[in-house]
């Protein structure tokens, strides 16, 4: 079992880095190509809640791509460990521009 | 349904908090620059207490939705909009943290030395990220708060 933890720290760090990556592209999408949304001004409640729904996609997308994170780990650790390392700036780079320029 | 007594309070809790975790995670963000360094204690006391703010947000968000958030966007929607980037940047700073804390903790379980060296700074670019996306969201969340609260 004590073999096997590595390639699961590798499927859940994956899995980390998906949610915040999935979560700026859904609302990059919604902002550029869905078009004008209603004013929140003009909105007294919903039952959607737009955050939640993308962070439970972003989850949903996370347990997508555990698994291929741990096939990739077992294959090569190493490398594997390495293209997570590579991805920390980019996903964080996303979140921060998707978060700053389409709220 | 909560009462605005106990919306206030969790607020509150809510704004230390997250302050407390911003500098927390400024912790973390420079003793991991030495990859050597291991910091179980303060990565894990970081990460819970980042955590612990962030739920705490999400359970008075709802709530914010339906008191709050129309108010500020007819009365002044640049400081709405001050709140949706909030909540985005929150949840890299969240996501970040927790894989920053998932890496520096399982370092023990990786024997090759590249390999440990790789995963240390990995969490350590994690956390830098984390605090960055976090000191912004509290910034914002300072702003918001400021001009309209429970």
């Amino acid at each position: 079992m004590r073999k096997n933890l590595p390639f699961l720290v590798a499927a859940v760090i994956a899995a980390g880095l998906a949610v915040p990556a999935a979560y700026a592209v859904q609302r990059a999408v919604d902002v550029v190509f869905r078009g004008a949304e209603p004013n929140p001004a003009t909105i007294v409640w919903s039952a959607h809640i737009a955050m939640f729904w993308r962070l439970a996609i972003g989850a949903y997308v996370g347990g997508l791509v555990a698994p291929l994170a741990y096939v990739a780990a077992r294959k090569d650790l190493a490398r594997t460990m390495r293209v997570l390392g590579a991805c920390v700036l980019p996903v964080a780079i996303l979140i921060g521009v998707q978060g700053l320029l389409m709220p | 349904m909560m009462s605005v007594l106990l919306l206030r309070v969790l607020e509150r809790i809510h704004g230390h908090l997250a302050w407390l975790s911003v500098v927390a995670l400024l912790h973390p963000a420079i003793l991991l620059a030495n990859p050597r360094r291991r910091a179980r204690l303060a990565v894990s006391l970081t990460t819970l207490a980042v955590v612990a703010t962030a739920l705490l947000g999400a359970t008075i968000y709802p709530e914010y939705r339906g008191r709050i958030k129309q108010h500020i966007f007819i009365e002044a929607p640049r400081i709405g909009w001050m709140f949706e980037r909030k909540e985005h940047l929150a949840v890299g700073a969240v996501t970040l943290a927790v894989a920053g804390c998932v890496a520096h903790l399982s370092l023990p379980l990786f024997v090759q030395d590249g390999t440990r060296s790789t995963v240390a700074r990995l969490a350590h670019r994690a956390f830098v990220a984390s605090f960055v996306l976090a000191l912004l969201t509290a910034l914002l969340g300072v702003t918001v708060a400021s001009f309209k609260s429970f």
